[in-house]
């Protein structure tokens, strides 16, 4: 990765502590964390916002922060969009009024053509008189995204901009920014306390927790499980089980922890090792129907504690005495009757849904073929 | 009475701009910004508008009377304390007025423009100011009106000398001694009509103010 922004910030807010190092390339990167882990702060550090003491930023091969030189650049000369959480659009301003405001000091007519450009890019060239107050939430979110686009920044920052939103909308806005990304190659760094959001839209995510870097990671590698089991418990999302990999009586090799066994596909190593199985991977079992010869051996059911409908994923917490389980699906996949707050449900993991990650000492088995990790201690 | 009419309207063409200057900044600095005595300095501005006219006076006398540049340039009893004498008890409420104005503008709206590549400057001439502009119009409308009605403190440090320093208000005062209350009564009613005519442009400002931001 050919890094645009290398930032190294580190400052004290009363007893909060935030010590953040970042590199990000032409690419999407999330910062994600919870609450009051200092994601927000960390923007408004790189924006220079927020005076840092110690650090040192790079953009595009300009130094904006270097503390030991005593080089800090206002935030006027940063060419850093930030997107704030509630957009901060000018209220005495029109939509096109608001976008000119971002072209910076260009000749007059140049300006207004490049303000309505932009402003036909998320297709709002119609709307381009309205004051924001007279704008539906997506809409001045186009303003907002257009607006900050058009002062050409080297880097655009989005503190939560979309989380007030409802889920379609939400979509919409994350593929309109996807391609604007494309379009433009400027590096975005996106805030956000939603799983959804990484997966949807990061390249890359930095986990923030307590006000330090947790640790980076590749989305893609991620997704397909090559991340450390930490991030995964950072994400508070998805299923993961503490035990370890042997044979059980019938010869088969299973993943055995405290409350339950996971038949796998087939492993080659067998010790302590930690389970992860993705909520979406979970299957649902209808009741009518036989049980898929495959699944049968990870049949589970439970109770339905939590039931929740976000952006066309229904996301249910089911209480088994197996456990606690994450589970994701498509909305409209099952009849909706199938799941109530209470009822039992009963559901299948996938044997080639388990990923592994040994932590302890390991054996060879003797079958081959398994989608298993290792940790690096 | 045209000639008191007259000094009271110099007075407010020199106090108002003084009041947007000196009571805009003064409430910007209050608002916008974090330095070490600000509750010192918020307290000591009010002051005047709690302290009698007359202890007022007697300070402010007592300031231009004990320095000899004051002396010298001869402002007590003449037109400068006039407009000095107007400005003081005015300038608080010009001083809230646009500490409420700037405090109403949200800082988050200064920093986007600020990301948006705008100077400080243009910032505040863009953003900050366009959205402070009706709460500071209100202000000056009520200082203003308060400047053209001061009696007390004109009266303490730049007396009551008919086409020198007398304003309205003493000109009133003189009248009544005379007990010619035909000509007070007129120039009570015209003080009546600016501060009713006042009063409604801060109405109408204010809800402006409402109707465009709701």
């Amino acid at each position: 990765m050919n890094a645009l922004l290398d930032a190294q910030v580190k400052v004290a807010i009363g007893d909060f502590q935030l010590d953040v190092s970042l590199k990000l390339g032409r690419e999407i990167g999330v910062l994600f964390g919870p609450s009051g882990s200092g994601k927000s702060v960390t923007l408004r550090c790189l924006a220079g916002l927020r005076k840092v003491p110690s650090g040192r930023i790079t953009l595009s091969g300009r130094v904006l922060l270097d503390s030991p030189s005593g080089v800090c650049e206002p935030p006027h000369r940063r060419k850093m969009g930030l997107l704030f959480q509630d957009l901060a659009l000018f209220p005495h301003m029109t939509a096109l009024e608001n976008v000119l405001f971002g072209c910076g000091r260009r000749e007059k007519g140049k300006a207004v053509s490049i303000a309505r450009d932009w402003l036909a890019r998320v297709r709002l060239g119609p709307l381009e008189d309205r004051y924001p107050s007279q704008l539906s939430g997506g809409q001045r979110q186009r303003v907002a995204l257009a607006r900050a686009l058009a002062n050409e920044p080297d880097l655009l920052m989005l503190d939560e901009p979309f989380s007030a939103l409802d889920g379609p909308l939400r979509r919409n806005l994350r593929r309109e920014l996807r391609e604007l990304h494309a379009e433009t190659g400027v590096p975005i760094l996106y805030v956000t306390h939603q799983v959804e959001d990484i997966c949807a839209l990061g390249d890359r995510v930095f986990f923030i927790e307590k006000g330090k870097l947790a640790g980076s990671n590749l989305v893609e590698d991620l997704l397909r499980g090559n991340g450390r089991v930490n991030l995964w418990r950072m994400m508070g999302w998805g299923n993961i089980f503490e035990g370890d990999v042997r044979r059980n009586n019938e010869g088969s090799t299973v993943f055995r922890w405290a409350s339950g066994e996971l038949a796998l596909k087939e492993a080659t190593l067998s010790g302590a090792a930690i389970a992860f199985v993705r909520p979406d991977r979970i299957r649902f079992l209808d009741p009518r129907l036989p049980v898929d010869e495959e699944l049968s051996k990870n049949t589970f059911s439970g109770r339905v504690e939590e039931l929740l409908l976000d952006g066309g994923i229904l996301r249910l917490h089911v209480r088994s005495d197996r456990g606690h389980w994450q589970i994701e699906q498509k909305e409209g996949i099952s009849p909706a009757e199938f799941f109530q707050l209470e009822k039992e449900v009963r559901f299948a993991v996938p044997p080639g849904a388990v990923e592994l990650i040994f932590t302890g000492e390991m054996k060879e088995e003797e079958k081959l073929g398994s989608s298993f990790v290792e940790i690096s201690a | 009475m045209a000639q008191a009419l007259m000094i009271s309207l110099k007075v407010l063409a020199i106090d108002m701009p003084l009041l947007t200057l000196l009571g805009g900044t003064v409430g910007w600095l209050l608002a916008k910004r974090d330095f070490r005595g600000r509750a010192l300095v918020s307290l000591l501005v009010q002051l005047p508008i709690i302290l009698p006219p007359s202890v007022l006076g007697l300070y402010l006398l007592l300031v231009l009377g004990r320095f000899s540049f004051f002396r010298e340039a001869g402002l007590l009893f003449a037109f400068p304390a006039a407009v000095l004498g107007a400005l003081i008890p005015s300038l608080p409420i010009m001083i809230q007025a646009s500490r409420a104005a700037f405090a109403g503008v949200d800082s988050e709206l200064e920093e986007a423009a600020l990301t948006l590549g705008r100077r400080p400057w243009e910032v505040f001439l863009g953003v900050t100011l366009p959205l402070a502009r009706r709460t500071l119009l209100v202000g000056l409308a009520l200082s203003s009106a308060r400047a053209l009605g001061d009696f007390g403190v004109t009266l303490m440090v730049a007396g009551n000398i008919p086409g020198r320093t007398q304003t309205l208000p003493l000109y009133i005062y003189g009248q009544v001694g005379s007990l010619n209350f035909a000509r007070a009564h007129l120039a009570a009613l015209l003080l009546v009509g600016v501060g009713i005519a006042s009063l409604c442009l801060v109405r109408m400002l204010e809800a402006g103010a409402h109707e465009r931001l709701a």
